[in-house]
């Protein structure tokens, strides 16, 4: 019955720490000396809070993203004249709009809140005296300095997964770019999609090392340099060979309480006049984290049934 | 025994629908304009407009910028918005199960107040004014209106407000923008 109480004040108390991962870095606050001119300066903070602390929010000026905004973390926004709306979204929306005027000085506070799933985000405009006193303990959060119009590019709150494959993964045997006969690859891809994502919202990008270009000139040309060693009439006229990338998509899709990790390619075959259509579609199923290990052996079943499919397809095209 | 049971079945559900009403009804933006005016806006009230403000929506419409009207006639409007936001301590909201329920995590407040100055020879000589009073209250399932749309309302309704106002006091107004001089010098002197 002891450990049991025991149990019962430590567990949240180990949540509530392990809540508390604000803004760690970033030099202290210091007033903007020399803003841009005809901008009005905004300061948008969040003071310390244990709870919550460990959760962060993207706010948007005027629907564009700005800066996540930590606990204890700050970044100045120089907005010109004008009405300026700041809002942030998790499962619920807030937002506050400031009438700008140029060479004056404005501040917001960030707060947040429980929620069902995640804490709500609230904004709120508040006088400059208690805005001053309440910033002063924050850090400056990376890209904090932003002005209306120029905002950074931003990746999100997850890093990129970064899936290295080699063509030993896929249990062929590693080539010499430099002896692989002419082959050309164009990406024709009008959709991209290599990205993870959690019940539809991003969870950040999904990186191919090499990139999908190579790493289809390898799979291809390896192939290729297989078949032509096998018919020596197709290695003596040379012909071209080109080939499509129609499709390269790694992706997620997720429900409640899983993630399949999913790749699909198609590619198209050209030798002369002659096409042939390659697919390959491989998937990992995981309960935890779609993480690059996981997708990894997706990518590699859809490559191999992709070489596979390539071999048969050029045997052809080349006989 | 199948009474009582029927009974509690009752109340259970009694408690739900009373549960969300009050859930409901917590999210709803509580509103209170001052002064209470009612009456037309259609009138016209003429001067250089003087307006430090962005945007134009939200000046009051019976106000018109006359250059003809003595250079020292001006309409001078400006509005003010100040936010007040209130929540339990997040230790409290995380703990008070009361909050499953939908009781209030805090509430977010936020005054308008607008103004309108009739000037002559730089001085407020006539001024209307209204307050626009406005509360709602969030819970973990729903934040209630955001301040950007509260402002906005509030900002409409001082606006329709004070121009209600400057409708019922029209000839007033008009006749100390129109006079060639202001205080009126009486006739003889």
């Amino acid at each position: 019955m002891q450990s049991l109480s025991r149990s019962i004040v430590a567990i949240p108390l180990l949540f509530l720490l392990c809540l508390d991962a604000g803004a760690k870095s970033g030099p202290k606050f210091e007033p903007e000396q020399s803003p841009p001119a005809d901008h009005g300066v905004v300061y948008v903070y969040r003071d310390f809070n244990l709870i919550g602390g460990g959760a962060s929010y993207m706010v948007q000026v005027n629907g564009v993203p700005a800066a996540y905004l930590p606990s204890h973390g700050y970044f100045v926004y120089f907005a010109k004249p004008g009405e300026v709306e700041f809002s942030a979204r998790t499962e619920a929306k807030t937002s506050v709009t400031l009438d700008v005027e140029a060479g004056k000085t404005y501040f917001i506070k960030g707060t947040i809140g429980v929620g069902v799933f995640v804490g709500h985000p609230h904004l709120v405009a508040v006088p400059n005296d208690i805005g001053e006193a309440e910033i002063a303990g924050c850090t400056l959060v990376a890209d904090g300095r932003i002005t209306m119009g120029q905002e950074p590019k931003h990746k999100g709150p997850f890093d990129d997964a970064v899936v290295e494959i080699a063509l030993t993964d896929l249990g062929m045997a590693p080539v010499d770019t430099a002896t692989l006969p002419p082959l050309e690859v164009i990406d024709k891809r009008t959709d991209v999609r290599m990205e993870r994502t959690a019940l539809g919202k991003t969870m950040g990008a999904v990186v191919m090392k090499p990139g999908e270009v190579e790493l289809v000139r390898a799979v291809i040309g390896a192939k290729l340099q297989q078949v032509m060693a096998s018919i020596p009439a197709a290695a003596e006229g040379a012909t071209p060979v080109a080939c499509e990338i129609v499709q390269f998509d790694v992706t997620t899709p997720s429900t409640a309480l899983y993630w399949d990790a999913t790749t699909d390619i198609a590619l198209t075959l050209r030798v002369g006049d002659g096409e042939r259509a390659v697919k390959g579609h491989g998937v990992k199923r995981t309960y935890a984290n779609p993480s690059a290990k996981v997708i990894k052996p997706a990518a590699v079943a859809a490559l191999k049934q992709v070489a596979d499919a390539s071999e048969a397809a050029l045997r052809e095209l080349l006989q | 025994m199948h009474r009582f049971l029927l009974r509690g079945r009752q109340w259970r559900g009694r408690l739900v629908v009373g549960v969300l009403l009050a859930a409901l009804n917590g999210c709803a933006t509580s509103v209170f304009v001052t002064p209470q005016v009612t009456g037309p806006i259609e009138c016209k009230v003429r001067g250089h407009l003087s307006y430090t403000g962005t945007n134009a929506e939200y000046l009051p419409t019976v106000l018109a910028d006359d250059p003809a009207s003595p250079a020292d006639s001006v309409l001078r409007y400006a509005y003010r918005a100040d936010y007040d936001l209130r929540q339990l301590p997040a230790e409290v909201q995380w703990v008070n199960p009361l909050h499953l329920i939908g009781m209030p995590t805090g509430t977010g407040a936020l005054t308008i107040a607008g103004r309108l100055d009739v000037m002559r020879g730089g001085v407020a000589v006539r001024s209307f004014a209204a307050v626009a009073a406005m509360k709602r209250s969030q819970s973990m399932f729903s934040e209630g209106e955001t301040f950007t749309d509260m402002r906005r309302r509030g900002l409409l309704l001082v606006r329709d407000n004070i121009a209600a106002q400057v409708c019922a006091d029209l000839p007033t107004t008009q006749a100390i923008l129109d006079a060639a001089t202001y205080p009126a010098v009486p006739a003889g002197e």
